[in-house]
């Protein structure tokens, strides 16, 4: 850590006025720090230190996460989307506050103009979830109750207003029936109160262990990606429904990054997707590998927020 | 008792206007009903809690001030001789507002360094030479703590300079 | 397997010379940035984390389970020393360890504090070697209507832990309670208070509550006594003067045992926690002495009960999380984000499919808490010597270490500013003879108690039936009751009694 710090230092004297970082200017020639906008210890967060420890031996340079948590991502993005281009500073980041978040609430940036979209690398799932012992086998009988049985439904999501509780109120919505959601804290907290009878059905990611020991039963995914351990559940999207958002993770910079700091990450991505260290974590993590280069993510990113934005007025579910 | 009394009619004065703006907030928020309480149910009750009982501690001192005029202040185990320096209480208060408000527009070492002195010299009297020996050392020691062996983000040097980091 | 095979197997894992030595630098890097306020276990685990990918399993699970019990000693530390609660858990601590230490008692609040620890980390290995696995199905049993009434219960006491007057207490849980909902509410997402600030949003770090309200306003205090170069605290002059006497044992045994009681059994619950745990042995104790006037200037059943409590419930977390894989707190959500990095997967099969892993780590908490105490016991000179340093390089110490902490627990200069408001806050009040600890405790269970009310009235359906249809939150509301109307009732005990004789 020391070492860190002193290498930083070192190049801080070293280097000449930020001017000379000229666009083909070697790079990286000294420490990179990316801020991860996430409470230590999540997925997210956890994601960005498997990267880094793998970066570090690629790129030649330490690389240091450093936290900046703070309203759903949107505190530590909105750092990052001032700050100069030069690639030494990147942020990673979840598809909430990028897509989902700017619609619902204010936030510091313009995600199609204030960052420079590097790569995607991973998407969560969050299949929604009855306990085994329930009469429902499917969705299509979940919702069939719902419909005969207005407001009984209790269900919760991992976080409210994020994506597994959009996609699944949408769902609920199309289908013209009343639920009741209730916001928790959490996936784990969802899980709880699932495992504890206090609620019908939960969209939530810590559902790995209990579906292994046989307590839930998968009716199908909120996001668009199958999940590789239970293939044969459907998305939402696959059984009709209007929304399959993704909870995906991926780095950006601010606006304006040189075209070789986006090569020389895309490359490392690209090498850290391969890595075994990083096939571990997927697996551990019930995640999906969800690459992307910065030209693919930056378009889906740009076309997502737009029919997103659509899709949740058409729902009646938009920011007033 | 004309000091503390001042003291504290002016922290009673400064709750009561808290409680009312809360109230005044968490109406705009919206209260909600008991079976679906809104997000403002919360915060009107906290500053209805708040109005009631500093008024109930506003009453009960009129009534003990109109009684017995001139109670002994700070006369509690711990707090003798309290309220017996507002210089350096001052000079503190300054130090630590000054510290607060240039910490990212300086850097911490100079923001700290600033209060550092200012507490040391203004507040405690101390030599020049002397507070700025002491001023260096914990500069020093607690950039190599925080920052050197902790990893702490501090910001060091005024944001024009810090493309470099 | 038995307890005592399972004991035994546990043993060899967490004995190997490995694994104490893992053991070791975590409990003596958990006491070290514990003394540190606001910089906090969590930073600390999660820049050690990518050391523990290297790591065997058992082996980083031990190291940061060392440095979590290890930051709750080192907070009592500072919290008795200096009146500097690096942590909401150390805010009780400082109310009676601190005063201990103004009369001259500093020696012997560490030193009680870390024995107490230290038993209670004995107590709750050998409950949840006995209990462990089942004691996880308590979490299950209680959902969001259990615990809105448990904390209801907290709030319906939180005045009793105040040494003023009853109306200002109230009036102090008011302030807190308010403070609490500055943030985003969680249901609708809307911002309360927030004055536009996106960092507000998640609402003020309970830790630069704490460091403002008691660390910097103790500074303040301090600046405003007569005197130029007068000394922080009376020193014990020796060694003798620095350890507890028969008296403070005998004193403190009882509280040692139902502190761990209350934390174990708190801890368990999730959402609960090291604080309301403190808390709830503090106001035991005080009910229960026959000397409730001392608590507040240093009756040492206030410090050793609670300072067991909060290391208990610290260890009844272990429960939910390797039997459920749920977190209790941010650091054992650290904790679970390392297990699951190696491939290890909490829940209820952990025990029988990696018994190794799972009383390996159990065991290791006995043996990291006899590491601390023989640890700490030869450094209470050193940290009692602290005292020796003039008080007017002190405070400005104690000053600058509060700033930088509150930096450092969101790296957020907006952070800086709000300590040093709350703090010059925190002395008008204490000025005004507004005691700040019921604000702190009511800022704690504030935002639990209106979650858990508005989820359990959406689980009933928009109705509050649900709390009296349910066993457990209906016993709880009828002590609520009773603690409410026992004035009362007290009074009309006694005048039934006086007419009868």
């Amino acid at each position: 850590m020391l070492r860190h710090t002193a290498l930083l230092l070192l190049a801080t004297l070293a280097a000449a006025a930020p001017s000379a970082q000229a666009a083909d200017a070697p790079y990286p020639t000294k420490p990179i720090r990316i801020i991860s906008p996430f409470d230590p210890g999540g997925t997210s967060d956890l994601s960005t230190r498997v990267i880094a420890d793998i970066a570090k031996d690629i790129l030649k340079v330490p690389v240091i996460v450093e936290n900046r948590p703070g309203a759903g991502g949107t505190v530590g993005i909105g750092q990052v989307a001032k700050l100069p281009p030069d690639g030494y500073t990147l942020v990673q980041f979840s598809s909430s506050p990028i897509v989902i978040r700017p619609l619902v609430a204010n936030v510091p940036y313009d995600p199609t103009k204030d960052l420079t979209y590097v790569g995607r690398y991973l998407v969560s799932h969050s299949p929604l979830m009855v306990r085994a012992d329930s009469p429902w086998k499917t969705l299509a009988e979940l919702v069939k109750y719902a419909e005969a049985n207005p407001g009984k439904v209790r269900w919760a999501a991992g976080a409210p207003q994020g994506a597994a509780h959009l996609s699944t109120e949408a769902l609920f919505r199309s289908a013209n029936v009343k639920t009741t959601f209730v916001p928790t804290g959490g996936g784990a907290e969802a899980m709880l109160q699932l495992g504890g009878g206090q609620i019908e059905a939960a969209s939530a990611t810590d559902f790995a262990g209990p579906m292994a020991e046989g307590k839930v039963r998968l009716l199908a995914e909120s996001g668009p990606v199958r999940i590789a351990t239970a293939p044969n559940v459907q998305t939402y999207k696959e059984l009709g429904y209007p929304l399959s958002l993704a909870v995906y993770l991926g780095l950006a910079g601010p606006a304006g990054l040189p075209p070789n700091v986006v090569k020389t990450w895309d490359d490392t991505l690209k090498q850290v997707m391969e890595h075994p260290r990083f096939k571990e974590f997927l697996k551990a993590q019930n995640a999906s590998p969800y690459y992307a280069n910065s030209a693919d993510l930056t378009r889906d990113v740009k076309a997502e927020v737009g029919s997103l934005k659509d899709t949740l007025q058409q729902m009646g579910m938009a920011k007033k | 008792m004309p000091r503390p009394a001042a003291a504290v009619w002016t922290v009673q004065g400064t709750l009561l206007l808290v409680a009312a703006s809360g109230i005044v907030g968490a109406t705009s928020l919206g209260w909600g009903s008991g079976d679906a309480p809104g997000p403002g149910m919360f915060p009107g009750i906290a500053s209805v809690l708040l109005l009631v009982f500093t008024l109930g501690g506003l009453v009960r001192q009129l009534r003990s001030t109109s009684r017995t005029p001139a109670p002994a202040a700070g006369d509690e185990a711990g707090e003798a001789g309290e309220g017996a320096n507002p210089a350096r209480l001052l000079a503190y208060a300054a130090a630590l507002l000054l510290a607060a408000f240039t910490f990212e527009s300086l850097g911490y070492p100079l923001a700290i360094a600033l209060a550092l002195m200012v507490m040391l010299v203004a507040g405690e009297r101390v030599r020049l030479a002397k507070a700025l020996v002491i001023t260096l050392l914990a500069v020093v020691a607690t950039w190599g703590l925080f920052a050197g062996l902790l990893d702490v983000p501090l910001p060091m040097v005024p944001p024009p300079l810090r493309g470099f980091f | 397997m038995g307890v005592i095979d399972a004991l035994t197997l546990g043993f060899s894992v967490s004995l190997s010379w490995q694994n104490l030595y893992f053991c070791f630098i975590g409990v003596t890097l958990g006491t070290a940035v514990g003394v540190l306020p606001g910089l906090g276990p969590t930073a600390t685990i999660s820049l050690l984390l990518p050391l523990t990918f290297k790591m065997e399993p058992v082996s980083a699970l031990i190291m940061l389970a060392g440095i979590f019990y290890g930051a709750m000693y080192g907070g009592s530390i500072t919290s008795i020393l200096m009146r500097v609660p690096g942590e909401a858990a150390s805010v009780i601590t400082c109310l009676d360890g601190h005063a201990m230490a103004r009369k001259g008692r500093a020696g012997v609040a560490l030193g009680m504090s870390a024995f107490a620890s230290f038993a209670a980390g004995i107590l709750s290995t050998i409950a949840i070697a006995v209990v462990g696995p089942l004691a996880a199905q308590l979490a299950f049993a209680f959902g969001p209507v259990e615990r809105a009434a448990l904390v209801l219960l907290g709030l319906v006491m939180v005045t009793m832990i105040s040494t003023g007057s009853r109306a200002n207490a109230l009036a102090m849980v008011g302030l807190g309670l308010l403070l609490a909902t500055i943030g985003a509410d969680f249901v609708t997402g809307m911002d309360r208070f927030t004055f536009g600030r996106a960092e507000l949003s998640d609402g003020i770090n309970i830790a630069l509550l704490a460091m403002g309200m008691f660390g910097l306003s103790e500074v303040l205090a301090m600046a405003d006594k007569a005197g130029g170069a007068v000394r922080l605290l009376p020193q014990p002059k020796r060694l003798v003067e620095m350890l507890p006497n028969r008296e403070d044992w005998r004193r403190s045994a009882l509280p040692i045992g139902r502190g761990s009681a209350i934390g174990f059994f708190l801890g368990i619950l999730p959402g609960g926690g090291a604080l309301i745990a403190s808390f709830a042995s503090y106001i035991a104790e005080k009910k229960l002495s026959r000397r409730p006037q001392e608590f507040g200037h240093g009756a040492i059943e206030g410090l050793a009960g609670p300072e067991a409590a909060n290391n208990a419930a610290a260890q009844g977390a272990f429960i939910p999380l390797l039997s459920l894989g749920i977190p209790a707190n941010a650091i054992t959500a650290l904790m679970l984000g390392a297990l699951m990095i190696q491939g290890v997967t909490p829940g209820p099969k952990l025990a029988l499919d990696n018994p190794t892993l799972y009383w390996g780590t159990i065991t290791s908490l006995f043996t990291g808490n006899l590491m601390l105490l023989v640890l700490n016991l030869p450094l209470l000179w050193l940290f009692v010597m602290l005292l020796r340093i003039p008080q007017y390089v002190l405070s400005p110490l104690i000053a600058l270490f509060c700033l930088i902490g509150a930096f450092s627990l969101a790296n957020s200069p907006l952070d800086v500013v709000l300590v040093v408001l709350l703090g010059l806050a925190g002395y008008a009040l204490r000025k005004a003879d507004y005691d700040p600890a019921p604000l702190v405790i009511a800022f704690v269970l504030g935002p639990i108690f209106e979650k858990a009310f508005r989820q359990s009235l959406l689980l009933g359906y928009g109705s509050p039936r649900i709390f009296l249809e349910r066993p457990i939150s209906a016993t709880l509301l009828a002590c609520c009751l009773l603690m409410l109307s026992w004035p009362l009732l007290r009074r009309a005990l006694a005048a039934w009694r006086a007419r009868r004789s």
